[in-house]
């Protein structure tokens, strides 16, 4: 077991390594074309607005190396932030409300999925498409569809908050978020039992483990990571609306597999999931520094998210030729 | 693990009820919502009833939901029954949906089109078993339907037209907003806002897109910000994206002037704080009222032209209304543009006023 998860954070070190060279061609490009992209100002925005996305890529990251999917994770974070804001608005736009709530409903809607796929043996895809749907419904009906802002200044603070006056407070609880997914994935028997899971569940299931209840807690705390996510996005805006978070999925997604999570299940690493959203948040940003024309700017960030998928699957299909080649010697 | 799915769906229960005690609550608070209709200017409702099918794009964005509270207040007062089917952007959906109506034998069709060249054939589909079609929005050049049209080139490209004056004697670049790709009353603003900045040499214009999400539009702006030192102006096409899109630019220590596009309530008190330099009234409610109406007069046998056109109307501060009088905007290429105060603009926008407005009195475009 140990020599397993010591080749699969050789192949993620490979991964990392080209992801940095691109992150740091992309940076070059873009100074290149516009000077101030390196400004201090501009890499600290591009850390603030990339916070949420990356703590839903962390959470992203147990479900894909367990080898499933959330397809809720965009609606969810939607229906978290719009249900939990309209809840800390009645009871008096009271901060610790906001939090609590965007976490247990975060956590919640996690373990309805873990449920419909642990118990009831529902295909990932299929378990998170209705939660999508279900997610959908709830914000369109508690929201009405109606725009409200957000008045407290701690949940301000917490969205556009600066530490020091420089730092942004968001990237801060995206560090912190990093380092306990780094705890759990590394060093607790969640985080071994994720990658059987990914691996290969039957064999999972041979070692002992009881994979039921280690993917029921996967998808809680992917829930609760989104929560988190659903606050950071709520509290940086300052409004409730029911389009928060669109194309947060996609960036997600992309972030992690960019970063060396394989679609496939069984290896990913927390540390490539932040370069992955570092690239995706540095691309965005380059694109209007580069002054790229709106209509072509979704374009290519499609087609680098289709190369990085793409990249993936190439070097999956290496490594079962290599473990083929491996078998028969 | 019993326990814990037992602990969840009572949470799931408790939160349930909350949220429907706090969609109560939050109703008494700060939001772009219009005020409660006043029973006394209500028109009388017509004896017949008529059923209207309602194909939208979507019922989640900000302002098609004020259409819909528009279209639905329209129908209490004129006795229309509304069915309302979102497509969410496919035009497949959409086309099942006008299909469906037809089946049905609905009495009329509003239609807020996803594709204005997509639902040509199934529009006269509909024509050709008896029902008016009413396409909001946006011209569709079908056999015999009616287009309820509030001019979205026209009004940008006033707005791009006031920036570059405004900024006659600068140089530096202007910001501009749009919506998605694809959407044609995005395109459309964006056209005529382009159009209008190209008569200014001196303004450089960079464009991001928001995604209709104030969250994306507040990430655009920071962004369009922080890569342009020499910016002087953001324009953006929808409210809606606007307050995110003002956060932003807060956020990243920009000051610039803004302009924005709806007239919804929350973009007027930017107005009142002398935050946004104008916007434009079209009063998202009022235009739904106002096609029910055309709707129901078609119904009950008014003759009318086949292009009926909403009025808007551009509203800003006092000072600023000065300037577009004083530079002789209220008339740009042959198209006049009426201007009101925020005052004014919070009046037209009132369920009191355009009910008023579109009362009996009301004579569509002949």
């Amino acid at each position: 077991m140990g020599k397993l998860k010591n080749n699969r954070i050789k192949n993620v070190e490979i991964n990392r390594i080209a992801n940095i060279g691109i992150l740091i061609l992309l940076m070059c490009v873009a100074t290149a074309v516009n000077k101030s992209f390196l400004s201090v100002s501009n890499l600290l925005g591009i850390l603030e607005q990339n916070s949420a996305k990356g703590v839903m890529a962390l959470g992203a990251t147990f479900v894909l190396i367990s080898g499933g999917i959330d397809l809720s994770m965009e609606n969810g974070l939607t229906m978290m932030a719009v249900t939990a804001s309209l809840l800390h608005i009645s009871a008096g736009e009271h901060p610790l409300v906001l939090i609590l709530l965007c976490i247990l409903i975060g956590a919640m809607v996690g373990a309805v999925n873990g449920f419909l796929i642990s118990k009831l043996k529902l295909l990932p895809f299929v378990a998170t498409l209705g939660m999508m749907t279900i997610c959908k419904g709830i914000t369109h009906w508690s929201s009405e569809g109606k725009i409200m802002f957000l008045q407290s200044k701690t949940v301000s603070f917490i969205g556009r908050g600066k530490v020091f006056n420089v730092i942004p407070f968001q990237t801060i609880v995206l560090i912190l978020m990093a380092i306990l997914a780094a705890v759990i994935l590394y060093r607790t028997s969640l985080g071994t039992s994720t990658y059987a899971l990914g691996s290969n569940e039957e064999a999972a299931k041979y070692i002992g483990i009881n994979t039921a209840l280690q993917k029921f807690k996967v998808y809680v705390l992917n829930g609760s990571f989104i929560g988190v996510a659903a606050l950071l996005t709520v509290s940086r805006v300052g409004q409730i609306s029911p389009n928060l978070g669109s194309g947060s999925m996609m960036d997600a997604i992309a972030a992690a597999v960019i970063g060396g999570t394989s679609t496939m299940g069984g290896r990913g690493s927390i540390g490539g999931t932040l370069i992955g959203i570092l690239i995706i948040g540095v691309l965005i940003n380059a694109l209007t520094f580069m002054n790229v024309p709106v209509n072509a700017q979704s374009a290519i960030k499609g087609i680098v998210i289709l190369f990085a998928i793409v990249a993936d699957a190439l070097f999956a299909s290496v490594q079962r030729r290599k473990k083929k080649v491996n078998d028969v010697v | 693990m019993k326990k814990i799915l037992s602990g969840m769906l009572i949470l799931a229960l408790m939160v349930t009820m909350l949220v429907s005690c706090a969609k109560s609550d939050s109703d008494t608070s700060k939001t772009q919502e219009s005020e409660k209709p006043v029973d006394s200017v209500a028109p009388t409702p017509s004896d017949k009833k008529m059923v209207i099918g309602m194909a939208c794009i979507n019922l989640s964005d900000a302002g098609l939901v004020l259409i819909k509270n528009g279209a639905d207040l329209a129908g209490e007062d004129f006795n229309c029954e509304l069915i309302w089917k979102a497509c969410e952007g496919n035009l497949d959906t959409q086309i099942d949906q006008i299909r469906g109506f037809i089946q049905q034998k609905v009495d009329a069709i509003w239609l807020d089109s996803c594709d204005v060249a997509g639902v040509v054939d199934v529009i006269n589909e509909a024509t050709d078993a008896g029902i008016q079609v009413l396409t909001a929005g946006s011209k569709v050049e079908a056999k015999a339907n009616y287009n309820l049209i509030y001019p979205d080139f026209d009004d940008a490209f006033f707005a791009g037209t006031v920036v570059g004056e405004y900024y006659k004697d600068k140089t530096g670049t202007v910001g501009l907003i749009v919506g998605s790709a694809g959407n044609l009353v995005s395109e459309k603003r964006q056209e005529g806002f382009t159009a209008a900045i190209k008569n200014y040499p001196n303004l450089k214009l960079v464009s991001g897109m928001g995604m209709w999400d104030a969250n994306t539009s507040m990430t655009v702006a920071e962004d369009i910000v922080r890569s342009n030192a020499d910016l002087l102006h953001m324009h953006i096409i929808a409210d809606g994206m606007s307050y995110g899109a003002y956060q932003g630019i807060q956020n990243a220590g920009a000051k610039i002037t803004i302009s924005a596009n709806d007239g919804d309530n929350a973009a007027l008190d930017h107005l009142e704080n002398k935050e946004y330099l104008f916007d434009n009234v079209v009063g998202n409610e009022r235009l739904g009222y106002w096609g029910i109406v055309i709707a129901r007069r078609l119904f009950d046998g008014e003759e009318m032209a086949t292009d009926q056109y909403l009025p808007t109307y551009k509203v800003m501060g006092e000072e600023m209304l000065t300037f577009v009088k004083d530079h002789n905007l209220t008339e740009i290429n042959g198209v006049s543009y009426a201007t009101v105060t925020i005052d004014e603009a919070r009046k037209i926008v009132s369920s009191e006023s355009y009910r008023k407005e579109f009362d009996a009195t009301f004579v569509p475009t002949k």
